[in-house]
């Protein structure tokens, strides 16, 4: 039961931290909270799911083009909805992000009706014997897919000029525009990164919870649990954070109950707001005087 | 003084005087929604919501089985027009469009409605008007076992299904350790209820109980919880997707119990969502599906190929046709003179009656609620055979 769960967690906390990933993402570079950030991955696997079943499209390719899809309506919702108030007060993006939410929601529904629909997998799901526990492939698939979207994001961050200039302006914005970084552009870029990450986290869970228009409102809470227990400012606090919800949401659903198991996850939001507001992982900003 | 009161007996006279034009219209006015030609009918459905698709599902049964009355005459001579409004699954819309489907369209009755919450909300308007309302599809006692005397349900009580899964268990399935998975709400809770209750009886132990909540997404905790117990029989108390999910997973542990679900796992759907995992999944019937071949399943199928062949038949069609049928076979017994209060005579007196879509109904002044017997079913091959009917 122990490696079962472990995998099943882990599995489940990827695709979490690919959702916390694309929140953090912008969040980081903006302030913003994306509360869309569920729905537009929702709609792009929607998306997707037309490539495959209408298109014909392999699904390889699918998973390449979905993502770039993806940051491409998240770019253009950024140069639309989101720069004309980004002067304003936080909380009008903060509102017109929960519009974005229902927009997209209402929008899914009324395109593609409200079944659930098979999604198809890129991984085979027969599961393989690996030490006494069955495991699918599938779970390891999605393992690596996420491993590989961090690694392919640390890279970018650490080694590219464009990540830099985003690390810059996360950590001091008004320093960095003094700079030379183009704040308006590092806005405009996380928010296309986060679509593409976002709309990968889509492809990954679709085939395990089915494509349906409120398949990503549970990801999306979990994913909020796992980036606040990081921190919510830092990118690899928000992978930590998410794996280990997805792990200790499973343990619980596996020894403890599984009716209270969704509540699980609030219930850390809560705690960690109350008792570590920054996260597990900050250290305490500690100012000299 | 003077001029007080007889300003206020002018008054007086003058609400007498519109008393009494209007007295004439409300006595000697034919029965509401009754014409010399026509006997115009209602329902609220929630055509824009999560339960869209099965609410337009439903509006195509009942739609089909009328349109085929109609065109065979009617009822008596009297064509039905029946009206359906949206409620977009809004209690607060409801009792708006029931208001309207009431007073502005003086509908007779109200017939195949779809909502547990929406129907509650028009329950008192309808009982204060005294209007029939048959077949509001439902999961709540007031809908399923109701004691509105206007009131006529067509769908079981969830105790009663979760009774009758129990006891097919015990009898057919050989059970001797059960699990129960089931939606942590009084739709899964309910049955679950019933099941408990049963096998405690029949000296069953329930070995595992894993519950969810609509928004959870991932089954693997309940997968193996219930597999750890080592049940015989897994009983599902469950909606289409998460049940399916729950294969899936018991599927990859390799798991392989006996799943009896409840009727929700027989939809189409089911088998696009599970796929092979669904193999030797029994599910427990309480409307028609389209393999079953007697006459009245054969009628309906033909029906709504032919009104609305862009539906597939399953569960809510079935459920739309069997109200309409139920209100049509009612109907017409009362004769040419129909009146509400004939209307509902007749149904007390109904005794047992077979929709056929539907298992068969047994009426009376005291109980005219849902069927307490019920059909079983096995997925083979994405395809759902019926193994004993009702």
């Amino acid at each position: 039961m122990l490696a079962q769960l472990i995998v099943s967690g882990l599995a489940l906390g990827s695709v979490y931290a690919l959702l916390g990933l694309a929140l953090v993402l912008i969040h980081k570079a903006t302030d913003i909270v994306n509360f869309a950030q569920g729905e537009m991955a929702m709609f792009m696997t929607f998306v997707a799911f037309v490539m495959i079943t209408q298109l014909e499209l392999p699904l390889p390719l699918v998973f390449v083009v979905a993502p770039l899809l993806g940051a491409a309506l998240a770019a253009v919702t950024e140069r639309i909805v989101m720069r004309p108030i980004s002067d304003g007060p936080p909380v009008n993006a903060l509102i017109v992000t929960i519009g974005l939410w229902i927009v997209f929601n209402h929008t899914a529904g009324w395109i593609w009706g409200y079944d659930p629909y098979r999604f198809p997998s890129l991984f085979p799901a027969d599961p393989v014997e690996i030490v006494g526990a069955r495991i699918s492939p599938n779970s390891l698939g999605i393992i690596a897919v996420a491993l590989a979207v961090m690694a392919g994001l640390y890279v970018f961050f650490e080694y590219t000029r464009e990540g830099t200039a985003m690390r810059a302006a996360s950590m001091n914005r008004r320093a960095a525009q003094l700079m030379g970084v183009n704040i308006k552009r590092v806005a405009f870029l996380s928010w296309t990164l986060a679509g593409g990450v976002g709309t990968v986290c889509g492809l990954l869970v679709a085939p395990i919870i089915f494509l349906d228009f409120e398949m990503m409102v549970s990801v999306l809470l979990k994913a909020f649990a796992g980036a606040i227990l990081g921190g919510f400012n830092s990118l690899p606090g928000a992978v930590i954070g998410c794996m280990l919800i997805g792990i200790a949401e499973t343990f619980f659903g596996g020894y403890v109950s599984t009716a209270f198991k969704d509540t699980f996850a609030f219930l850390v939001i809560v705690l960690v707001l109350m008792f570590r507001p920054s996260g597990l992982f900050s250290r305490t900003a500690v100012k000299k005087v | 003084m003077v001029a007080n009161s007889s300003r206020r007996d002018v008054l007086m006279l003058g609400l007498a005087a519109a008393g009494t034009m209007a007295l004439p219209r409300l006595s000697w006015a034919a029965e509401p929604g009754v014409t010399k030609d026509k006997i115009i009918i209602g329902s609220y459905l929630p055509l824009q919501s999560g339960l869209a698709a099965g609410a337009t599902q439903l509006r195509d049964g009942a739609d089909a089985y009328f349109q085929h009355i109609n065109d065979n005459g009617g009822i008596h001579g009297r064509k039905i027009q029946w009206i359906v409004e949206n409620d977009s699954y809004n209690p607060q819309q409801t009792v708006a469009v029931v208001k309207k489907l009431v007073d502005r369209d003086g509908v007779f009755a109200i017939v195949s409605t779809l909502g547990t919450a929406t129907n509650l909300a028009a329950l008192p308007f309808l009982a204060q008007r005294k209007v029939p309302l048959i077949n509001p599809a439902g999961g709540h006692e007031r809908l399923n076992a109701p004691t509105d005397p206007n009131v006529f349900g067509l769908l079981p009580v969830g105790q009663d299904i979760g009774a009758a899964m129990a006891n097919y268990a015990v009898d057919k399935l050989q059970a001797k350790r059960v699990a129960i998975f089931f939606q942590n709400d009084p739709f899964g809770k309910d049955p679950r209820d019933g099941a408990v209750e049963t096998l405690a009886k029949r000296g069953v132990p329930v070995v595992a109980e894993t519950s969810y909540v609509p928004s959870d997404v991932d089954m693997s905790a309940q997968a193996v919880a219930m597999r750890d117990a080592n049940p015989d029989v897994v009983l599902m108390m469950c909606i289409t997707k998460q049940g399916a999910l729950l294969l899936q997973k018991a599927q990859q542990l390799g798991w392989k119990p006996k799943f009896l679900a409840q009727n929700t796992m027989g939809d189409p759907i089911t088998a696009d969502l599970a796929g092979e995992a669904l193999d030797d999944v029994m599910v427990i019937l309480f409307t028609a599906i389209e393999t079953m071949d007697t006459p009245a399943v054969r009628e309906a199928n033909a029906l709504i190929a032919k009104y609305h062949p862009e539906t597939k038949p399953g569960y809510w069609t079935y459920l739309g046709i069997a109200g309409a049928k139920v209100f049509v076979e009612a109907a017409n017994r009362v004769g040419p003179d129909l009146t509400r209060a004939k209307l509902l005579e007749v149904l007390y007196n109904f005794g047992r009656y077979e929709p056929g879509v539907v298992p068969p109904v047994n009426w009376s002044r005291e109980s005219h609620g849902g069927p307490k017997t019920f059909g079983f079913a096995v997925w083979k091959g994405g395809k759902l055979n019926v193994v004993e009917g009702w």
